[in-house]
């Protein structure tokens, strides 16, 4: 009786590491073709003005066209990351919404957010984003650059 | 002889193709780099009347240079001169409101003489010194016959609406420049000024002026 009440949840411990193997390798995505809508983007005050609650984030909007070559995995099961760089100081957020062949969402300076689940049909994925970048203005106090990158992981 | 020239020169042009070929070659790019720059620096000052298209700030509004100069004034009676008794004066300032929000900051003029000063210092980083706002008189007001009084003979007293403590201190001008509040980054600072006359001293008749210029200084 208690080896029957052990079994449930092993059974399901066992079925989540084959959904998705723990041995799954994540390589670099090449993004040759991927181009921004302006070279550097300025990063506004949301209130230039300090008022009394003290708003002191800065944003900035940049329109992104994506080329993802993913033609070494078609036909795999994949997912892939969109991941931002660790940056100075506060943390910055971006946050993007797409077309639909990538997953909308939001990643902070030194983690990666997935974008996309499933099998890889296509050699390049091409999508355009609108990705909005936010931030502690105080803590911005110079140009920066921001390195996003895109990440594939898929089972051996 | 001339085939045989011309063979060499096809050669030599699928050489130099190839060479060409080599050079275009584009390496993969993992990645893609969004440049940024920080956020702008700005300051705005205001003494006495203020100009603002649209309503407020915090609504959107856009200030105006205003070249207005406000007035504080007080007629001191005969009875009254040079007893120690302070003499309240009254403004030509109408400006009750932040221009941050509208808020009835300063409480009617015409009756407490309250001169509205407020402003901000905007600036990306977290690091660097802090504005300041000076105000700088002249060692004596005067009449139209020499005649002097100290500019130290003129105080003032802070205050406004829902301040427990008044942004800029009270006090009172020392004739000459001097620090009225250090302005911290990305702060916002307002205060109501209303100025006495100290009246401890017989002068003689007359009107007498100076001027107070304030000034709101980054590093």
């Amino acid at each position: 009786m208690k080896a029957g009440r052990l079994a449930a949840p092993t059974a399901c411990l066992l079925l989540a590491l084959a959904a998705w193997p723990a041995a799954a390798a994540t390589f670099r995505v090449d993004d040759t073709g991927t181009y921004l809508s302006q070279p550097m983007t300025p990063m506004r005050w949301r209130q230039l003005v300090p008022g009394r609650a003290g708003d002191n984030t800065v944003e900035g909007r940049v329109n992104v066209a994506l080329r993802l070559n993913l033609s070494a995995w078609v036909n795999r099961p994949a997912r892939i990351y969109m991941g931002l760089a660790p940056t100075e100081g506060e943390q910055m957020l971006a946050t993007w919404r797409t077309q639909g062949r990538l997953l909308p969402g939001t990643v902070r300076g030194g983690s990666r957010t997935l974008v996309f689940e499933g099998v890889v049909r296509e050699p390049f994925l091409q999508e355009n984003i609108v990705l909005d970048l936010m931030a502690d203005g105080r803590s911005v106090e110079r140009a920066q650059s921001l390195q996003f990158f895109f990440e594939i992981e898929v089972t051996p | 002889m001339t085939h045989s020239l011309r063979t060499h020169a096809l050669r030599w042009h699928a050489t130099l193709g190839l060479g060409m070929c080599c050079c275009v070659f584009v390496p993969a790019a993992h990645g893609y780099t969004v440049g940024i720059t920080a956020g702008t620096r700005a300051l705005f000052l205001q003494v006495g009347a203020g100009t603002m298209s649209g309503t407020t700030f915090n609504s959107g509004g856009t200030p105006g240079n205003n070249t207005a100069v406000n007035t504080a004034s007080v007629t001191v009676p005969s009875a009254q001169l040079g007893s120690g008794t302070a003499q309240a004066m009254t403004t030509s300032s109408a400006v009750t409101s932040s221009p941050w929000d509208g808020f009835a900051f300063c409480t009617s003029p015409a009756t407490t003489g309250q001169v509205y000063v407020g402003g901000f210092y905007r600036v990306p980083g977290l690091t660097g010194n802090a504005a300041t706002l000076s105000v700088t008189t002249p060692i004596s007001l005067t009449n139209g016959n020499g005649d002097t009084i100290p500019f130290a003979s003129i105080a003032w007293t802070s205050s406004g609406n829902s301040d427990a403590t008044p942004t800029i201190p009270s006090g009172a001008f020392t004739g000459g420049a001097q620090t009225l509040l250090s302005v911290t980054r990305n702060t916002w600072f307002e205060s109501c000024m209303a100025f006495r006359y100290l009246n401890t001293q017989l002068v003689p008749a007359g009107t007498f002026t100076g001027r107070a210029v304030f000034t709101l200084t980054t590093p």
